[in-house]
Parts: C-alpha cells; structure tokens; sequence
C-alpha cells in the first residue's frame, strides 16, 4: 500500500519538459491503484493546466510549480504559477467567459479549461500570494458522482 | 532541397493525398512539429491531408484545436485534413472536445485516402 505523502516538482517554464511530468504522473498514479481510463485522465489533466500556467500564469523566466499530495484514496494535485502581465485576478475574472468559449468543437484554442472541469472529479482555481494562480484538482479512486466543481 | 520533416513524422503521397503519419505524442511540443509540418504542405498548395495518429499515444486540446484550425485553412482552398487510426483513448479526448462532430476520422488511412 502506498502511504500518504508529498510530493514538489519545480518546472522550467517550458513546454518541452512537461512529457516528462506526465510520464511520473502516470507512473504514481498505477502505482496508486488508479483504473487505466482514470490515469488517462489524470494525464490529459495535468499536462492542460501546466500548459495554462506556462501560457497564461508564470513569465518565461519562473517555474510552475505542481505539488502532488498523496492520499489513501486520492490524489490531489495543485498546479501554482507566480503569475505575470496577465495577472491572477484577470485570469480569474475571464474563467466563466472562457469556460463559454470551450463549447464550441470549431474552437481551435482555449479548450484546456473545459477538459479540467469535465474530467477531474474536483477542480478550483483561486489567487496566491506570488500574485499568480493556483489551479487544484483531485481524482478520486473509486468513481464517484461528485457533482461538487466550482 | 526539400526540409526534412521533423522526428516522429513522414510525409507520404498517395494519389494526390499527403499522408502524414504521426509516432510521437502530440502533447504541446509534438503538436508544433506537426502543425510547422502542415502548414508548410497547406504553403506548397497541398490541400488533401491525411494526418495517420495509429501510432499516437496522446493527444491533448492545443493539438486537437490545431488539427481543426489546420483542416478550416485546407477547406477555405477545397480541401480537407482528415484523420485515421485513432486509438481509443485518443478517439475520447476528440469525442470530449467536439473534433469528431468537426473533423471527419477513418480508421485506416487507406479509406481516408479514398475519401477524396
């Protein structure tokens, strides 16, 4: 059994690294005890919301950071930029527009946010103190019908 | 002389059709190797695009929202880009984003090709 516990990764603010990220979410995740079609998720997940915070959260030059809490029968991950022009209150303030946005298939960008609200089984985005945002969502074992998204 | 596609991708013709056949994730990175790729066939007046993702094990929203944006600019000149060979959880993630109802999907290249 994998017992409880914490895990931080630093980031280079580069697209090219997060492969590898999602090959050690995938990785503990099994690990974990998560159905295939689960850590599929997780994957698409996570490698989404790291691509948001190095587009739209951290400058070129600062790391996006994900820390990964393990639980008994969850894995809870939060993904943190220290925010940049576009600052965390904006990015906050368009999320319902850009959420709208998502609907359409013809769409060919902003998508990433629909794909965190409809595969994780909790997401919630809010400010933190590096003036950037804290993107947190968490999957859940055992299927459940957490309809609890904000 | 003509520019070596990047890794993970080759470039095939097949009765008029390029077929582009994908090996490497479509994560970010992989997706603007192939969306240079593509857009260099749509620069050379190719507007028949195959693009073969059987050998694709991930795809995310920035590649399928590129293969769309892709598949509008060959349209505009009275062609497409269709794909082929998705595998399952390859064909979910296009199911949840809508892609299936916008871009046509074959499961063979073959039967893509002939479309045209």
């Amino acid at each position: 059994m994998v017992k409880e516990g914490q895990i931080e990764i630093k980031l280079p603010n580069n697209v090219a690294f997060i492969c590898a990220l999602r090959a050690f979410i995938k990785s503990l995740a099994r690990r974990i005890g998560f159905q295939s079609s689960k850590i599929e998720d997780i994957e698409l997940v996570v490698d989404e919301l790291c691509n948001n915070a190095m587009e739209h959260g951290s400058d070129p030059n600062s790391p996006v950071w994900v820390i990964i809490s393990i639980r008994d029968s969850a894995l809870d991950i939060l993904v943190r930029d220290e925010g940049r022009g576009e600052s965390s209150h904006q990015f906050l303030k368009s999320l319902p527009r850009i959420r709208r946005k998502q609907a359409s298939p013809y769409s060919e960008r902003g998508h990433g946010i629909y794909i965190v609200e409809m595969l994780s089984d909790y997401f919630c985005f809010s400010s933190n103190p590096m003036g950037g945002t804290d993107a947190r969502v968490i999957f859940y074992k055992i299927n459940s019908d957490i309809s609890d998204k904000r | 002389m003509e520019p070596i596609p990047a890794q993970g991708i080759t470039i095939q013709e097949r009765s008029g059709v390029q077929v582009i056949k994908v090996t490497q994730d479509l994560d970010n990175y992989g997706a603007a190797d192939l969306e240079k790729e593509l857009k260099d066939l749509i620069g050379s007046k190719n507007y028949k695009l195959v693009v073969d993702l059987s050998k694709v094990n991930y795809v995310n929203s920035t590649a399928v929202g590129m293969l769309v944006g892709i598949a509008k600019q060959a349209r505009r000149k009275g062609g497409d880009l269709k794909v082929c060979g998705l595998k399952d959880k390859i064909r979910k993630t296009f199911d949840l984003l809508g892609a299936s109802k916008v871009l046509e999907i074959f499961d063979s290249e073959e039967s893509a090709v002939n479309s045209f």
